[in-house]
């Protein structure tokens, strides 16, 4: 290759990183910047004189709504939130695909396909429906509520994930586990969970993102005291009391998107490990 | 250690289809018995469900006498090999060999024992500690039989261990794998889909096809007496020439007569059959079964015809060579010395009739 070429095809990729990198540079930019600052400077510039300041009222004193204890209660709101549900989910889904790889039963094939179908139904429709249901079950305005919601919604996709994964293990795998004497659940504890770190990485990560990021489900199912911070992010960009503070806005989406970051990048190598990982060989 | 017998076993599925239509099949303590047929005959099937890994539709499986159709797998005291080895990838080799016997909670000085005998028994000590990702795919059958070993169960069963194999592996663990079943002595059922594996290593074989045993018997019964031509044909490599033939008989002695065509001169091969089987099947359409070594450059005194054949192709082997030539208007292989056949188109073959079958053209099965 020349070197005109490869140093055009660089100049491309550093301008694409360059137009990616731009928001999340703004808006760290202003979020160390005072109001003053921001008033006076350029969007880009970088802030002359760095603040922690919006950072600490964004956490802990920032009004969302007629409270104004910050993001800390909603970011803890989100945890509690986010752990048990890509726990339950990701655990049930590896359960699932391993039924439907490994114990095929008749109709097996139909409820997959029909489990499928879930992911493609759109938040809204299941709403009513759901807000029905939680009702009925007691879970309303709570996070057990918003837990439940989401494990439901996601083991669509887990399930799916974990069937694609296992249905390249063979069957003679399993056999020669039920000749050495293993039941259904050693087989899966000893055989199964061994080789699928990739595809829990995969999982969790998916899982993580989704039920962190979700907002729908969070504002139409939580009560005033179990908001995650997506809802409560909201609030604290839409209370205003008569000074738009966009250095606090910004430190508040920063700190509301940390943890998907987090993930990401502890994570990110074995995401798409496992992705492309396909035939467990062996 | 046991004897295995199966009685009028069939399979059906839920969706109707038939794949054993009553198999019966009775093997004494520590016999080599070997499944083999084409795919979807149902031996795997069969391999399965003495194994307990698929649920008996009808019949009874009795190993040691006893009846095991309820059983499941890990009750019925047997030991399985797989084609593609399900070595559990997580595990060391060590790892893999107990985990049978962990899961029996077997103490573990008695595990670290028979660890070290089964190792021992097929020289894979080095190995013990490595994953079967690091292994080639002999060293990983060598484990997959240790694994199986370990349990010293009343039975083996091996489900076309030698196929992933390439052709010199496959030939030097074929022979391992007699020897240990000369060594120990286990009761043994043994499918495959290669009729050399089955000659080689069978006490008794069990030819299938379409879910239905076409003979059962010893390795040179069913090669020198088969009884009908999908098992003349399946076992021997090259198959037998089954030459189309009406049987005649002429003062007292029975004959094949073999019609001629532009390619071969018409031929009367004496057949060894009595006078009233002369009767009973006189001018009646039968298929000649010669095999190639019957058909050879090797006068042999006695029941032998001798005919010249134009020569279509040859292969030579090394020993032998393969001449295609046609007669009776069908393709057949003739087996000759490679000297015999260099560079000429026309070839003198003396037809060895001492052995020859004879085949009923409509039905099949042999009646010579």
């Amino acid at each position: 290759m020349s070197k005109l070429s490869r140093a055009s095809i660089y100049a491309v990729l550093v301008l694409a990183a360059l137009y990616t990198l731009a928001p999340l540079w703004v808006m760290l930019a202003t979020s160390l910047k005072s109001l003053d600052e921001i008033r006076d400077g350029s969007l880009i510039a970088a802030p002359l004189a760095p603040t922690v300041e919006p950072w600490l009222k964004a956490w802990s004193s920032a009004c969302t709504g007629v409270r104004c204890e910050g993001l800390k209660p909603f970011f803890w709101n989100s945890l509690l939130m986010t752990i048990p549900a890509v726990l339950i989910s990701t655990f049930i889904g590896a359960l699932n695909g391993y039924v439907l790889t490994q114990w095929r039963f008749r109709g097996s094939e139909v409820l997959f396909t029909a489990l499928l179908v879930g992911c493609f139904i759109p938040f809204q429709v299941v709403l009513l429906p759901m807000a029905r249901t939680l009702g009925m079950v007691g879970l309303s305005d709570s996070i057990f509520g918003l837990i439940f919601v989401h494990v439901v919604y996601g083991l669509a996709f887990t399930t799916l994930f974990f069937r694609n994964y296992y249905v390249s293990i063979p069957q003679d795998l399993m056999k020669a586990a039920r000749v050495d004497g293993a039941g259904f659940f050693t087989i899966f504890w000893r055989i199964l969970m061994p080789i699928s770190g990739p595809i829990f990485v995969v999982c969790i990560i998916w899982q993580f993102t989704q039920i962190w990021n979700d907002f729908l489900f969070g504002v139409v199912f939580a009560g005033a005291d179990s908001q995650p911070i997506t809802v409560a992010l909201n609030n604290l960009v839409r209370t205003s009391t008569g000074v738009k503070e966009y250095n606090v806005d910004m430190a508040a989406a920063i700190i509301a998107a940390l943890p998907t970051l987090f993930v990401y990048i502890v994570a990110g190598k074995y995401f798409v490990r496992g992705l492309t990982a396909g035939a467990v060989k062996g | 250690m046991a004897n295995l017998s199966i009685k009028n076993i069939r399979k059906t599925y839920p969706n109707g289809v038939e794949v054993l239509k009553g198999i019966n099949l009775e093997i004494n303590d520590g016999e080599f018995l070997i499944l083999v047929g084409g795919s979807g005959c149902g031996k795997s099937t069969l391999l399965n469900m003495i194994a307990g890994l698929e649920t008996v539709s009808e019949g009874e499986i009795q190993i040691g006498g006893k009846r095991v159709n309820d059983l499941p797998p890990k009750d019925r005291d047997i030991a399985m090999v797989f084609q593609s080895y399900a070595l559990y990838p997580s595990m060391s080799v060590r790892e893999n060999i107990a985990f049978g016997l962990s899961l029996r909670k077997v103490p573990n000085a008695e595990q670290e024992a028979t660890i070290a005998r089964v190792a021992k028994l097929l020289q894979i000590e080095a190995l013990l500690d490595r994953r079967p990702a690091q292994l080639s795919g002999g060293q990983r059958q060598r484990v997959a039989m240790g694994r199986a070993l370990a349990r010293e169960p009343q039975l083996f069963l091996f489900d076309e261990p030698l196929s992933n194999l390439d052709a010199k592996l496959r030939v030097e663990m074929r022979a391992e794998i007699k020897r240990l079943h000369k060594r120990l002595g286990i009761t043994t059922v043994y499918v495959t889909h290669d009729q050399v594996e089955a000659m080689t290593l069978g006490d008794k074989i069990a030819v299938m096809k379409e879910g239905v045993i076409q003979q059962f018997g010893t390795p040179d019964d069913i090669y020198s007496k088969p009884s009908n031509t999908f098992v003349a044909t399946f076992m021997g490599s090259p198959p037998m020439n089954l030459i189309p033939a009406v049987v005649e008989g002429r003062d007292g002695a029975g004959f094949a007569r073999i019609a001629g065509d532009e390619n071969s001169p018409p031929l009367s091969v004496p057949l060894l059959i009595s006078s009233s089987a002369i009767a009973a099947y006189e001018n009646l359409r039968v298929l000649l079964g010669l095999r190639p070594e019957q058909v050879s450059d090797n006068e042999r005194p006695g029941m032998s015809v001798a005919v010249e054949l134009p020569v279509a192709m040859t292969e030579v082997t090394g020993a032998d060579a393969m001449v295609f030539t046609s007669l009776g208007g069908v393709e057949i292989v003739c087996r000759t010395q490679p000297r015999s056949v260099a560079g000429t188109d026309r070839v003198r073959l003396h037809i060895d009739a001492s052995h020859a079958l004879v085949f009923d053209a409509s039905t099949g099965l042999r009646i010579v």
